[in-house]
């Protein structure tokens, strides 16, 4: 029954074919007994599905889902929206922007011994415009989530996707391709820009000197990461404004608070998204030794995006939307 | 097709749906009619697997909506509230979903123009009026070419012109032999639409039947008859059990009049009177036994938003006298 139901299926034109107006479909009906006879008719023709299937004019319209797909329909979803633009466009201003002034101050404060010394760390510098950046980029990547559950798209998103998983899998690598690769552009014109005012006083390095190459990379990839924090902190709340919240709370508010508990949780401190941002996106010793090693800083920033990853796709597959 | 057996949903201690057990079959367009919160989007919602049921399982095609491999393909839904981001344009939205079965720009551009978007399909949904946004949704249910389509008021805020074109549209695709379930509180809509219907109340089933049976079983139908001697076959139907009225409209008589006739003897001239409770076999049975003559007997149908009426009113009023007691059901 279900198999020749679903050969009938693919050996229907498509619906835009087989009624081309409205208005020729109105015509040619009357309404109760018509349709009873043009259903039974069609339900007669499906012994003789096969022998017409040579005449088909193609196959069923629809694939299967697969990953891939899945991405496609992510990717088109993410560059259609101007939410997208607006909040990519602004982190890119602030990390470039903010390295400007910052650079100037340092270029009239700073000696070459602080440098030398590692006292003073010109990397950090021009990459410092990420503390406003990370703020962008996680609202972008709280609303790749929440802007479904605001407007309802999502039952669309998971009614064609009813294993659910696909969908947070496409969103997050998405979202991480494109926010990894405009950020890693913005934080190497973030510190080509910022050398060369520094480098005007002498206080500037190359982008070939010690750990800067791994600085940039790794400012690129601390603000993928506060992305995909967001992406996971609005598929478990459902709701921009919580997800907001919760996301600038851990990530501005919590080292204030840690440091306010003085040495005690000195030592945690090190661990917040953060500080563990700071650590992969510096080449200071001296600013180093406050904080974990950058390597750690990267393994660290992935346990917790796989943590909350893990709990998002846990309570993706259970709730009812 | 869609099967349901025992299907049920709680939120917490409220029943939702409560061991529902249906069957839509294709070829025919199937009416889902229940009072508002009788439990029919949620029972959408569980067969499009947005919603887990708590007991009881929903099959699409025999298989569970999740394991569908090309879910498109089975089955278009429209649900409710719109499910389009606001700050996307038509297109984007029906390309963004194409995506995901490898449908090709072409079948976009096709749905675009079924339902008539084409001028504004660049435009951003967020500015669509409810009938655009209607339209819209239903171009989205027919990416896939599906064979089951379930909508939900899919008529919601759709200009006459509109409403007639989604009547037409559902009845041409259930005569290709697709499998249609359609929720509305528009009777009048659903009585020109539905071949089948599917009647909830408080979540539960109260009648799977076809429009024709459940008008036909409920209990506004009459029977009008008309016959020189009335009063005689009055006094025999109400003796059965039937309650009788006289049609003044049709007997040209006042009501003062009418009564009279009724409580005097039959006059030469025939009178009119509506029997209710005794199907018109009986009544032509009754005539005949007793001598009658009869000039006229014809059921009168009640209307369909007659008929739900009278069937659900239980469920209406417990719903709104005493909400407390629908948790005491469980």
């Amino acid at each position: 029954m279900n198999e020749t139901h679903d050969r009938q299926s693919r050996d229907r034109a498509p619906a835009a074919s087989a009624l081309p107006t409205p208005a020729a479909a109105a015509s040619s009906r009357q309404p109760g007994t018509a349709t009873l006879e043009r259903g039974a008719s069609a339900r007669s023709r499906r012994g003789s599905a096969a022998a017409r299937a040579g005449d088909a004019p193609s196959g069923a319209i629809a694939g299967d889902v697969t990953q891939a797909r899945v991405m496609r329909s992510e990717w088109t979803k993410l560059r259609s929206l101007r939410s997208t633009q607006w909040t990519m466009g602004l982190a890119v201003l602030l990390l470039i922007g903010l390295a400007l002034p910052l650079c100037v101050s340092a270029s009239e404060n700073w000696t070459v011994a602080d440098v030398q010394a590692g006292s003073q760390d010109p990397v950090y510098q021009s990459l410092a415009g990420l503390l406003l950046a990370q703020v962008a980029v996680g609202v972008l990547g709280v609303l790749t989530m929440t802007g479904e559950y605001a407007t309802g798209m999502i039952r669309a998103t998971l009614g064609l996707v009813p294993r659910r998983l696909p969908v947070l899998w496409a969103k997050a690598a998405v979202l991480a391709g494109v926010t990894f690769v405009a950020m890693l552009v913005a934080s190497l014109v973030s510190f080509l820009i910022g050398q060369a005012i520094l480098g005007s006083h002498d206080v500037g390095v190359s982008l070939s000197s010690d750990g800067a190459a791994r600085a940039i990379l790794g400012a690129a990839f601390y603000l993928t990461a506060i992305a995909l924090l967001g992406l996971t902190l609005g598929a478990l709340i459902r709701h921009t404004a919580g997800a907001v919240t919760a996301l600038l709370g851990a990530v501005l508010g919590l080292p204030l608070i840690f440091s306010m508990f003085g040495e005690r949780l000195e030592s945690a401190q090190r661990y917040l998204p953060a500080l563990l941002g700071n650590a992969i996106s510096s080449t200071s010793p001296a600013r180093l030794t406050d904080l974990v090693s950058p390597g750690r800083a990267f393994v660290m920033l992935c346990l917790y995006i796989a943590v909350l990853g893990a709990a998002s796709a846990y309570v993706l597959t259970r709730r009812d939307v | 097709m869609i099967e349901a057996r025992g299907l049920t949903k709680r939120y917490g201690g409220k029943v939702a749906v409560d061991n529902l057990s249906f069957t839509v079959r294709p070829g025919v367009v199937t009416g889902f009619l229940g009072p508002n919160g009788a439990g029919k989007s949620t029972t959408m919602r569980m067969i499009l697997g947005l919603d887990r049921p708590t007991r009881g399982t929903v099959l699409v095609d025999g298989r569970r909506y999740r394991d569908l491999a090309s879910p498109a393909r089975h089955v278009g839904a429209l649900l409710e509230s719109r499910a389009i981001h606001t700050g996307r344009s038509a297109q984007d939205h029906l390309l963004a979903l194409a995506h995901t079965h490898g449908i090709p720009r072409r079948r976009v551009d096709e749905v675009i123009d079924l339902v008539g978007l084409r001028d504004v399909a660049r435009k951003r949904a967020g500015g669509f009026s409810l009938g655009m946004g209607q339209r819209l949704g239903i171009a989205s249910a027919m990416l896939g070419d599906p064979g089951t389509l379930v909508l939900d008021e899919p008529v919601n805020g759709l200009d006459p012109e509109g409403v007639r074109w989604i009547r037409d549209l559902l009845r041409g695709l259930a005569a290709e032999g697709r499998t249609i379930l359609l929720s509305s509180h528009l009777m009048s809509e659903m009585a020109m639409t539905a071949t089948n219907l599917i009647v909830v109340g408080r979540g539960r089933l109260i009648q799977e039947t076809s429009v024709e049976e459940f008008v036909r079983g409920a209990s506004g139908n009459r029977v009008h008859v008309r016959s020189p001697q009335a009063g005689e076959l009055a006094e025999l139907a109400a003796r059965e059990g039937a309650t009788v009225t006289y049609s003044a409209a049709l007997a040209g008589a006042s009501s003062a009049a009418a009564a009279s006739t009724f409580e005097g003897a039959p006059g030469s001239e025939a009178d009119a009177i509506e029997v209710a409770g005794l199907p018109s076999e009986r009544i032509g049975e009754l005539a005949r036994a007793y001598g009658i003559a009869l000039y006229e007997l014809t059921p009168r149908l009640a209307s369909l938003e007659e008929a739900f009426m009278d069937i659900t009113r239980d469920a209406v009023e417990f719903n709104t006298a005493a909400p407390a007691t629908s948790e005491g059901t469980r």
